[in-house]
């Protein structure tokens, strides 16, 4: 009986410890004990594409080689991301942003073309900034709205854009890059349409071509890549944004880990690799973000 | 019968010595004929070996200026290409969507800079795209190595060689709906032709690339030949020659 019972309590506390070892986002020194990474993905765009490259796969897969550890990608979606790191729904209510419920910790690291948003900035550390980015309004090529001329300044870029819009419906997608709160274009008369069919923003062209809007909102990145899928198909019309970093997102209590992968990005700008995996997977963006790359050049 | 054989025979016997030398002034006659017609036939067949290896190098050098003529074409002729100008068509701007297709098309121009190689050296120097106003929208490569504003018909292909600067120009337009909306131009470096004209063991050459005029292309650092001076032109069908440039044009 006794026997029985410390069979029983011993599995338990192995069982508790597992659970609280697997569900705790962890700093550099737990991570480097564990002897793995968990990265998570979401795929969109070329940061994570689903055949285990991309930007930010080959990014994470650096940086556990720097740090010795095993990798591991996870993926999830743009809705969860968040939960999956902090192990914590995220609730955004008249500007505040609570953390609330219990859920299962999927990962350590957050890297995905994240864009560095306040709110989000309030819950998590970023890494120096990745990549630049922009949310742009797109149009189906036939439409008869005209894409603005370049004008003296971002500023009056984006109006111009805005006052473009009038009466059309836009397709946006909450909770990530393209949703409307983060632009001010909510409550101000223009006809939202959120795309909830999934949280997979590469489908934002496929369906507004399949006249579920008659606009979307597109972000640099992956308008780089649609205006090759879509040559013809599809126009910009205008930014919607100003410019936008996208970074790699920790947990608040990951300070170490954090500066260990700024050490890292930094080393690898210096040394060219960074360049070479932009090129690779975003080719043409140095041209939209000159000054962000002149930095690094 | 036999006795008028004797009185001929007698009759020869004084002039044995006459007949004896017309005979072999006849076979000397023979065989130095002989010999004549067998060196013009040999010399014959020399001159046609020369003529048929000429023809056998201008042959191989006709084909890389068509390789070259041939990939500005196939250049203007891509997918960025014409997926850039849709784009400008929907009244794109280059910061707010055209720079994406440019990139494209830098990366295409790129690879096939790096990647497209004649005997082991880099086909080429520079590849260009230009907008119907001239203006360079994708350069790659050394921007030291100029092009060449096109001297012929601008709607169609053409091959410049640029003799004071040592290049070979190609250039094919970019039409769509049958309209010229633009050019891309491919600089070739001249000193890529240099491996096919032959040189001896010593290694003096036993051939050279002559201009129209004369001036030795190829090897380097020759001058007027004298022995073409009343020669033929190039030796490769249909390249003509700026002569206010100093370059040449294929048509």
């Amino acid at each position: 009986m006794l026997s029985k019972r410390i069979v029983l309590g011993s599995l338990s506390g192995a069982m508790a410890f597992l659970f609280v070892t697997s569900s705790w986002a962890a700093d550099l020194a737990e991570i480097k004990q564990r002897g793995e990474i968990r990265h998570i993905g979401i795929r969109y765009a070329n940061f994570v594409t689903g055949a285990g490259d991309g930007l930010d796969v080959e990014l994470m897969q650096g940086f556990a080689k720097r740090i010795g550890v095993s990798y591991k990608l996870v993926y999830s979606d743009f809705y969860s991301v968040i939960r999956d790191l902090l192990g914590k729904d995220v609730v955004r209510k008249d500007g505040e942003v609570t953390l609330t419920g219990d859920y299962p910790v999927k990962g350590d690291v957050i890297s995905t073309g994240f864009t560095m948003l306040p709110w989000r900035e309030a819950i998590l550390l970023y890494s120096d900034p990745v990549l630049p980015s922009q949310v742009l309004l797109v149009a189906p090529a036939e439409s008869e709205l005209q894409p603005i001329e370049d004008g003296a300044d971002l500023a009056a870029d984006i109006a111009n854009t805005r006052k473009v819009i009038g009466s059309k419906s836009v397709l946006v997608m909450e909770r990530t890059c393209l949703d409307p709160t983060n632009y001010g274009l909510v409550n101000v008369g223009i006809d939202l349409k959120a795309y909830n069919k999934s949280a997979n923003l590469n489908e934002m062209v496929p369906a507004m071509l399949n006249k579920e809007a008659e606009l979307t909102l597109l972000d640099v990145p992956d308008a780089i890549l649609d205006l090759r899928k879509w040559a013809g198909r599809i126009k910009i019309l205008g930014p919607i944004s100003g410019r936008q970093m996208l970074a790699t997102a920790f947990p608040k209590d990951a300070p170490a880990l954090r500066d260990e992968f700024n050490a890292y990005l930094s080393d690898i700008k210096a040394a060219g690799v960074y360049d070479r995996l932009v090129d690779k997977y975003y080719p043409g963006i140095r041209r939209f973000f000159p000054e962000f790359f002149a930095k690094t050049d | 019968m036999q006795s008028s054989l004797i009185r001929f025979s007698r009759s020869l016997a004084p002039r044995w010595l006459s007949i004896a030398a017309g005979a072999f002034l006849l076979s000397m006659f023979f065989l130095i004929g002989n010999l004549y017609s067998s060196q013009v036939e040999l010399r014959q067949n020399a001159d046609a070996r020369l003529v048929s290896i000429g023809e056998a190098r201008a042959a191989e050098i006709s084909d890389f200026l068509s390789e070259r003529r041939q990939a500005a074409v196939r250049l203007a002729g891509s997918e960025d290409i014409a997926n850039y100008f849709s784009n400008l068509d929907l009244g794109m701007s280059v910061r707010y969507g055209l720079f994406a297709n440019l990139a494209a098309i830098e990366r295409r121009f790129q690879a096939t800079l790096d990647e497209e190689k004649y005997q082991g050296q880099l086909a080429y120097l520079r590849l260009a795209f230009f907008d119907r106003n001239g203006i360079a929208q994708v350069d790659v490569g050394a921007s030291s190595a100029p092009t060449l504003s096109p001297t012929g018909n601008p709607a169609e292909p053409s091959i410049q060689i640029d003799e004071k600067r040592r290049l070979i120009v190609a250039s094919a337009p970019v039409l769509q709906k049958g309209t010229m909306r633009g050019a891309v131009e491919t600089v070739s470096s001249l000193n890529l032709l240099a491996s096919l004209v032959s040189t001896n063991d010593l290694g003096q050459p036993n051939e050279f690339l002559l201009g129209d005029d004369g001036d030795v292309l190829l090897p380097v650092e020759r001058e007027r030949s004298p022995i073409v001076a009343h020669g033929r032109a190039l030796p490769f069908p249909g390249v003509r020659k700026d002569r206010e440039r100093g370059t040449f044009t294929r048509d």
